[in-house]
């Protein structure tokens, strides 16, 4: 089965300004960088990203479930998270349920850790964030070219991708939650 | 249409297959286990798709098919750290063989044969 596709919507005034010989050599011209680009300079900082991430989750008060995590632990899968969106970007593809599997293990995992669902919500929420800010401060940049367009369509990339991980965590956690308790109650009543 | 039930014995037999496969690799028996990831990565992908698409619901949750590894999810499935290992040794066995990431390789999708270490 191979994975649906769907192009990243570009506005045809944009595919203009390009001209007919495409987005390389408009890049030439200082005007426009591709989501290549942009996947290969957000996948060039990684790292640095994952390391960002890991301090604002360690700062903040809402999640506790980290503290018994060291770095390595809590960074685990942000890595091949960060790396999936970047793939994505390279093929252009919309985030679907088929093509985030990396993003399901971060939320597996947490849900294995013992994260509370919240926690794993604000975790999410702390790698958006961190993601949007290193593109934003880029845009802000103006240095290597990225149009307010790029800029749109990878944020909400971003965001789909996050979302799809969230809508993955709300079944892992609400659904067995649901199973244990219907156990429960049944065990419950069989005890009476 | 395919009742909770039902689904819920097909995610037990993923998980089952899924564990199967892994403790294969963490043994450094990786015969044709590449082609067997093909398959199983069909298997989850059918499994999203009848969970997102039909009134299911995940009360026997799939173990989640990655591709890149990861130390953690390795653990929590009962793997020590040799057999972490083993299963890392296996993402470069296909890299060796095949001339591609383990990842790309099960994306494209494309019939692979069995490889054997030392065949030739």
């Amino acid at each position: 089965m191979r994975a649906h596709r769907q192009p990243l919507r570009r506005s045809n005034r944009a595919s203009k300004a390009r001209g007919s010989t495409g987005t390389r050599a408009a890049r030439g011209w200082g005007c426009v960088m591709s989501y290549s680009d942009l996947a290969d300079w957000l996948s060039a900082r990684n790292e640095a990203i994952t390391a960002m991430w890991i301090e604002a989750v360690r700062q903040e008060p809402r999640i506790q479930s980290d503290a018994e995590l060291s770095d390595a632990g809590l960074r685990d899968h942000i890595p091949a998270v960060i790396a999936e969106i970047c793939d994505l970007l390279r093929v252009k593809e919309q985030p679907g349920i088929i093509n985030t599997r990396e993003a399901r293990v971060h939320a597996y995992v947490r849900f294995r850790q013992g994260y509370r669902a919240r926690e794993l919500v604000r975790e999410l929420s702390l790698l958006r964030v961190t993601l949007l800010d290193q593109l934003g401060s880029l845009l802000m940049s103006g240095g290597l070219g990225i149009s307010i367009e790029n800029h749109l369509a990878v944020a909400r990339l971003i965001g789909l991708y996050i979302d799809e991980e969230l809508s993955y965590a709300v079944s892992v956690y609400a659904e067995v939650m649901k199973e244990k308790i219907a156990a429960d109650a049944s065990s419950a009543q069989e005890k009476n | 249409m395919l009742q909770q039930a039902e689904f819920d014995r097909f995610v037990e037999s993923y998980n089952a297959d899924y564990s199967n496969l892994l403790t294969r690799a963490s043994r450094g028996e990786y015969t044709c286990l590449i082609s067997s990831f093909t398959v199983l990565k069909d298997l989850y992908d059918v499994i999203l798709k009848l969970h997102d698409t039909l009134a299911l619901e995940f009360r026997v949750v799939p173990y989640p098919l990655t591709f890149r590894g990861s130390d953690e999810l390795l653990a929590s499935l009962g793997f020590d750290a040799a057999e972490i290992v083993n299963i890392y040794e296996f993402l470069d066995f296909v890299q060796q063989t095949q001339g591609k990431a383990f990842e790309q390789v099960i994306l494209e999708g494309v019939p692979v044969k069995c490889a054997r270490i030392g065949s030739p």
